[in-house]
């Protein structure tokens, strides 16, 4: 009895040993090489996580700056549009004042060309009509010669 | 090349004044002055007129003093005898600058007594400081006043000058 359980055990050890080397010598390999391929996987997937992360941070970044870059954008639009708002209303103010200046200039340049008109048709025979009352006061009536004679004593008295 | 005429009856003249001597005469002053109106006036048509006809002018107005005929003589045997006129214009212009004369005309509306000449002979001497020939007309034109004008200057006070002056203020 002693001899069967001896020998059995020998068996059963010389088939684990036969199994431990069938084991070993073509199912160990394959499954290391399949665990070493699905390391190397999951390496490369945490590099290419870590290569993405990076992206992404980058990506980050740069959505941040611009974004910072649209604000600043966005802020000189608006000052632009403001500007441009203030510029047409001086623009239109200054057209108003010119508006009114010309106007005014206007009707200053009316009125003096109304008081020429007044003065080219009024002077020219006021002129005629002093003219032809002197000519017949002073040498009509003879009053030159007293006219000559205040010269004459204005001009004696001249240094 | 009338440049070269002008400073010929210029030089011309000025050689002739030095040479005469011509002294200061009123009759003479009057004398040049219308010698030289006449000919400038007629100038173009005293282009051909001969020497003689010039000496008998001279001879007419009694410039014997200032020996135009000499100038006369040379411009004649120099074939410019078309230059007379303007040799005796400056001739004119030499003397009067040499005796510190000055000429004008009073243009007055009323015709002007001895008295009222004086007056205004003298105010023009003080003026110019120079010997006064004039000429006095009456010009009716002035309406009231007196007008004087030479090459130097013009005077004039009259109702038509302030009637002129309104017109500008126009």
């Amino acid at each position: 009895m002693g001899m069967e359980i001896f020998f059995a055990l020998i068996n059963f050890a010389i088939l684990v040993a036969v199994l431990g080397y069938v084991f070993m010598r073509s199912v160990l390999p394959g499954f290391a090489k399949e665990l070493a391929d699905i390391l190397r996987q999951r390496f490369s997937w945490r590099r290419d996580s870590e290569q993405l992360n990076a992206k992404l941070q980058e990506l980050t970044k740069l959505g941040g700056s611009q974004e910072r870059t649209y604000q600043t954008l966005e802020q000189k639009v608006a000052l632009w549009h403001q500007n441009l708002e203030k510029h047409h209303l001086q623009q239109h103010q200054d057209y108003c004042a010119l508006n009114v200046s010309v106007h005014d200039r206007r009707q200053r340049q009316c009125a003096i060309f109304d008081a020429h008109k007044l003065s080219a048709r009024i002077l020219p025979h006021a002129l005629a009509e002093a003219q032809l009352e002197l000519y017949t006061y002073y040498q009509l009536e003879n009053h030159g010669a007293e006219y000559i004679n205040e010269l004459v004593t204005l001009v004696e008295k001249r240094p | 090349m009338n440049g070269s005429r002008d400073t010929f009856s210029r030089n011309c003249a000025r050689a002739l004044l030095n040479y005469s001597a011509c002294a200061y005469n009123p009759a003479t002053v009057i004398a040049l002055d219308v010698i030289t109106y006449t000919l400038h006036t007629y100038k173009n048509r005293l282009a051909s007129t001969p020497a003689k006809t010039y000496r008998n002018l001279l001879a007419t107005l009694e410039l014997g003093d200032c020996r135009l005929d000499l100038l006369i003589n040379l411009l004649d045997n120099m074939g410019l005898l078309k230059l007379f006129p303007d040799c005796v214009s400056c001739f004119y212009e030499l003397y009067k600058t040499h005796h510190g004369v000055a000429t004008c005309s009073i243009r007055s509306s009323h015709i002007l007594s001895h008295t009222q000449k004086t007056v205004f002979y003298n105010f023009l001497h003080r003026a110019t400081e120079k010997k006064i020939i004039y000429t006095c007309a009456t010009n009716k034109g002035l309406i009231a006043g007196v007008r004087i004008d030479s090459e130097i200057f013009l005077w004039e006070q009259s109702i038509a000058r302030q009637l002129r002056a309104i017109a500008q203020l126009q």
